[in-house]
C-alpha cells in the first residue's frame, strides 16, 4: 500500500499562493476576513509563513499544510478517533464525528487544524463552483488538509474502470497540480524508484520541526548556506 | 468547558435519536411513476449514470418520449406536454444520502457489481412512487456490506 508524500522545493517556489487559491476551491474552504485573521480564526488549509531555517539559507516563505506525521500528536487526543492515520499515511479528518473540542487544534505543533468558528459562506455567484466531491463543513467542526483524499478515490475508482493498478501519476492534490513553479512533487515515498522518494533522501531534503519526532510526510527542499 | 462539552453531547445523542425515530420528509412525484409496469427496461435505461458516474440521475422528459410519443393513459395530455416542452427534470429523489458521504454509483454497480436492490430494496417492482426511500440505510448497513465483501473500511474511503 502506498505512502503518500509531498516534496516542497523551496529554492524553485516563487510564493505566488496559486496554491492557496487551489486549495481553497478545491477543497470549498471559505473566505476569510481580515477581522477573522486578525483574530487569529483564518480558514486556509495551505498558507505561506515566513520562517527561518538558520542551517538552510535565508529566510523563507513556507507553504505550510498538513503535515500529514507518520506519528500525529492530534490524533492520540481525539476523544472521538474523528482524526486518525489512515492505512496510506493521510491522517483523516472524519467530519460527522467530530464533536469541536479542539485538543487535535492544540495538540498540532503545525496549528495546521481549523476550527469552524462560523457557518461557512460564500459569495452568491460562486455558491455553484463548489466542489460537489468534499463537503462544506459545518461550524462547530475542525478541518484540514487531506491531499484531496476525494481526487485519491475518484483516481483509484478510474484506474479499476480501466482495468489497472492505480499509479503515482493518477494522483495528485489541487496544490501540486496548479503549483506554476512546479515546486511540488507528490507520490508515493515507500516507492523507491518515484521521484518524491528521491527527492525526500537528498541532501536538501529536511521536515518542518522534525526535532518533535512527529515524522512528517511533507518534505521540504533548500540549498544549505 | 465541562458544560459545553456536556452540552454538546446531548445535542448529538438527541440529533441522532431523533434522526432514528423521525422519517425523512414525504416525497411527492409529479408523475405517478409505475416502476413495476416498466420492469422490462433495465435500470440503466433511465437511470443512464448507474454505470458511469457517481450519481445515477433521473432519466430526462426526452428519454421518456423515447418510447413514450404521445401521454401515457395516466398522465394528462396537457400537464404531459408542458412537461415535455418544459425540459425540467422533474423527479425528486427519494433515497438521499447524508452530504458527508460520498456514495459513487460507478464503483459499486459497475465495478463491485452490486445488484441495485441491495439499497434500493424492491423500488423495481413498486407500482406507485414511494413517498419515502424504500429500504432505511445507516451506517451498518453499508458497513456490513464492506465487512462480507472485504471492501475497505477506511472512514475516509466514504466520509469527504
Amino acid at each position: 500500500m502506498a505512502r503518500w508524500g509531498l516534496v516542497i522545493d523551496l529554492d524553485r517556489c516563487t510564493a505566488c499562493q496559486a496554491c492557496v487559491v487551489a486549495c481553497k476551491h478545491e477543497n470549498n474552504v471559505p473566505f476569510s476576513t481580515p477581522a477573522t485573521a486578525a483574530a487569529g480564526r483564518l480558514m486556509t488549509w495551505i498558507q505561506l509563513v515566513a520562517v527561518e531555517t538558520p542551517s538552510h539559507g535565508a529566510p523563507t516563505a513556507l507553504p505550510l499544510m498538513c503535515q500529514q506525521c507518520d506519528r500525529p500528536p492530534c490524533t492520540d487526543v481525539c476523544p472521538t478517533s474523528a482524526t486518525y492515520l489512515n492505512p496510506e499515511g493521510i491522517v483523516a479528518q472524519i467530519y460527522p464525528r467530530c464533536i469541536g473540542c479542539r485538543y487535535c487544534t492544540n495538540a498540532c505543533p503545525y496549528a495546521v487544524k481549523l476550527f469552524n468558528w462560523h457557518t461557512p459562506e460564500w459569495p452568491e455567484s460562486m455558491a455553484p463552483l463548489k466542489n460537489p466531491d468534499v463537503s462544506v463543513r459545518p461550524k462547530g467542526v475542525v478541518e484540514k488538509c487531506t491531499f484531496c483524499h476525494h481526487r485519491l478515490m475518484r483516481a483509484r475508482e478510474q484506474a479499476r474502470a480501466d482495468g489497472r493498478e492505480l499509479s503515482s501519476e493518477d494522483y495528485v492534490p489541487a496544490c501540486v497540480q496548479t503549483c506554476p513553479a512546479e515546486a511540488m512533487v507528490f507520490g508515493d515515498l515507500d516507492d523507491p524508484n518515484s521521484e518524491v522518494a528521491v527527492l525526500a533522501a537528498s541532501s536538501r531534503a529536511f521536515r518542518w520541526m522534525e526535532e518533535l519526532g512527529t515524522r512528517p510526510k511533507v518534505v521540504y527542499l533548500r540549498e544549505g548556506e | 468547558m465541562r458544560r459545553a462539552l456536556l452540552f454538546t453531547g446531548v445535542a448529538c445523542i438527541a440529533a441522532i435519536g431523533s434522526s432514528l425515530i423521525l422519517p425523512a420528509a414525504p416525497v411527492t412525484q409529479v408523475l405517478a411513476f409505475n416502476h413495476a409496469k416498466h420492469a422490462a427496461l433495465t435500470c440503466a435505461g433511465c437511470h443512464a449514470g448507474i454505470q458511469t458516474t457517481q450519481r445515477a440521475g433521473f432519466p430526462s422528459p426526452a428519454v421518456c418520449a423515447k418510447c413514450h410519443a404521445t401521454a401515457p393513459a395516466s398522465v394528462a395530455p396537457a400537464a404531459w406536454e408542458q412537461l415535455q416542452t418544459s425540459g425540467v427534470r422533474f423527479w425528486k429523489p427519494v433515497t438521499r444520502l447524508p452530504e458527508h458521504v460520498m456514495f459513487s454509483h460507478r464503483r459499486h454497480v459497475a465495478l463491485a457489481r452490486l445488484a441495485c436492490a441491495s439499497c434500493h430494496a424492491d423500488i423495481g417492482e413498486r407500482t406507485a412512487p414511494p413517498a419515502r426511500m424504500p429500504r432505511r440505510l445507516v451506517m451498518n448497513t453499508c458497513l456490513a456490506c464492506h465487512r462480507a465483501e472485504g471492501a475497505s473500511e477506511d472512514c475516509a474511503g466514504c466520509h469527504r
